[in-house]
C-alpha cells in the first residue's frame, strides 16, 4: 500500500530516469565526436537562438489564444498585455543578438533569415516531439488497455431479481 | 532581406494565425467556434495552395518533409486506432480480429521509416531534403527520452506492468542504438559526419526549446497570478431583506405543499 511521500519519491525516480537518458545521449554524441570529423555546429549559438525564438513563439501563441477565448466577463488584461509585451521584448532581444554578430552559419546574417531558419528548425523539432509522443503513448495505451481481466460477476446478475442464475 | 510575398501569404501568415484559429475553434461560443473552424480551413487551404516549387525555399522544403511523412504517420495512427479499439475495452470496440492488423500497421510504419532513413532519403529530382537529418535526429532523441519515461512510468506507477515496461524499454533502447549507428556508420545516402553534426545541433535546439518555452510558460503563469491577485476577494453578499425573505418562503411553500 502506498504511503504519504511515495508520490514524491516516484516522481523523483522518473525525473532521474529522464536525466540519465539525456546524459546518455550527450555521452554518445561526445564519444562519437572524439572519433573526429564533426562540423562546427555552434551548439551554444543554436541553443540561444532556439531559446529566444521558442520564447517568442510560445508568448505569441498564448497571446493569440488569450484573445481568441476572451469575453466580456473575463479579466484577461494582465495575461494578454504581458504575453504581448514579452513576445515584443523577445523579438527586440533577438534583433540585438543578431546585430551583435551572434549568428548561425550557413544562413544569411540578416535578422529575418536567422529568425526564419531558426523557426523552421523549431517547428520540425516540435513535429518530431509530437510524433514520438503519439507513437510512444499510443502504443503504451494500447498495451495497457489490452490486458484481459476476469469478467465482472455483477454482469451475470438479473436486473430484476439481482440473483445469479446458477444459484 | 525582403520576404517573398507568396511566403508571407502561404506560409508565415497561416502559421502566425494558427493559434488564433485553434483558440477560437475551442471557444464556448458557437459563433466564435464556427469562425475558428473557418479560419483553420482557410489556413489549410493557404498552405496547400503553395504556389512555387517546394525545392525553391527552406519553407517549401519543410512542407515537402511533412508530405513525405504522411505515409508512415497514417499507418501509425490507423494502427493505434485499430489495435486500441479492438482490445478488451467497453468503448466502441472494433472486431477482435482487427487487433493483430493494428499491430501489423504499426510495424509497417516503423519499417517504412527505417527504409526512408537507410535507403530512400526524401528528394526532389535528385536534390535531398535539407531538413531530413534534423527531423530524424530530433525524432530519435525525443523517442529515447519519451519511451524511456513511459517504461519507467508504467513500472513505477502501474500494477504488474512488467510486459508493457519491457516493450517500451525495447523501443527506447532500439531508438538509442539506431541513433548510435547513424552517428557511427551513417546511412547509404549520408556520411556519419553529417549525422553527428545534425545530432549535436538538435541537442542545442531541443535544450533551447525546453529553456525558452519553459520560461515563457512560467512567465504566463506569473501574469495569470498577477491578474488573480489584482481581482481581490469578492465582496460580501448582503443578507436578504424582509420582502425577499417573504418571497423565498412563498416559493418554498408552493413547491413543498403536499410533499410532507
Amino acid at each position: 500500500m502506498k504511503r504519504e511521500g511515495d508520490a514524491m519519491r516516484d516522481w523523483r525516480t522518473l525525473s532521474l530516469v529522464v536525466l540519465a537518458l539525456v546524459v546518455l545521449i550527450f555521452i554518445a554524441n561526445i564519444h562519437l565526436e572524439v572519433r573526429g570529423e564533426v562540423e562546427d555546429v555552434e551548439i551554444l549559438t543554436r541553443f540561444s537562438h532556439s531559446a529566444i525564438i521558442s520564447f517568442i513563439i510560445v508568448n505569441g501563441a498564448l497571446f493569440l489564444i488569450t484573445l481568441a477565448i476572451s469575453h466580456k466577463h473575463a479579466k484577461l488584461i494582465e495575461q494578454a498585455l504581458g504575453t504581448f509585451l514579452a513576445a515584443i521584448a523577445g523579438v527586440l532581444f533577438f534583433g540585438l543578438f543578431i546585430d551583435s554578430g551572434i549568428t548561425v552559419s550557413g544562413v544569411a546574417s540578416d535578422v529575418w533569415s536567422q529568425f526564419a531558419v531558426g523557426t523552421i528548425r523549431i517547428l520540425i523539432s516540435s513535429f518530431a516531439i509530437i510524433l514520438s509522443f503519439v507513437a510512444s503513448f499510443g502504443l503504451l495505451l494500447t498495451l495497457v488497455t489490452g490486458r484481459e481481466t476476469p469478467p465482472d460477476p455483477l454482469l451475470e446478475l438479473e436486473s430484476v431479481s439481482f440473483d445469479n442464475e446458477e444459484e | 532581406m525582403l520576404v517573398e510575398e507568396y511566403l508571407l501569404t502561404h506560409y508565415w501568415l497561416p502559421l502566425f494565425l494558427l493559434p488564433l484559429g485553434f483558440g477560437m475553434a475551442i471557444s464556448n461560443e458557437r459563433t466564435r467556434r464556427l469562425i475558428g473552424v473557418g479560419l483553420l480551413i482557410l489556413i489549410s487551404l493557404a498552405i496547400i495552395s503553395y504556389p512555387e516549387r517546394l525545392d525553391s525555399t527552406n519553407e517549401g522544403w519543410s512542407l515537402h518533409l511533412i508530405l513525405t511523412m504522411i505515409g508512415p504517420i497514417t499507418a501509425l495512427l490507423f494502427g493505434i486506432w485499430f489495435a486500441l479499439f479492438s482490445g478488451p475495452i467497453p468503448v466502441a470496440p472494433l472486431p477482435r480480429g482487427m487487433r493483430p492488423f493494428g499491430f501489423a500497421l504499426m510495424i509497417l510504419s516503423l519499417a517504412w521509416l527505417c527504409w526512408m532513413i537507410f535507403e530512400s532519403r526524401p528528394t526532389i529530382e535528385g536534390t535531398s531534403n535539407p531538413w531530413w537529418q534534423h527531423l530524424v535526429s530530433s525524432l530519435l532523441t525525443s523517442m529515447i527520452i519519451i519511451a524511456g519515461f513511459g517504461a519507467a512510468f508504467v513500472l513505477v506507477m502501474g500494477d504488474e506492468r512488467n510486459k508493457e515496461s519491457v516493450i517500451m524499454s525495447i523501443i527506447s533502447i532500439g531508438s538509442f542504438l539506431l541513433l548510435i549507428y547513424l552517428l557511427a556508420e551513417g546511412s547509404s545516402t549520408d556520411d556519419p559526419v553529417f549525422w553527428r553534426s545534425s545530432s549535436w545541433g538538435v541537442l542545442g535546439d531541443l535544450g533551447g526549446m525546453l529553456f525558452g518555452g519553459g520560461l515563457a510558460v512560467v512567465l504566463f503563469v506569473t501574469f495569470v497570478w498577477f491578474g488573480e491577485k489584482r481581482m481581490g476577494a469578492p465582496e460580501e453578499v448582503e443578507p436578504l431583506t424582509k420582502d425577499e425573505s417573504e418571497r423565498v418562503k412563498e416559493i418554498l411553500k408552493e413547491n413543498l405543499e403536499g410533499v410532507a
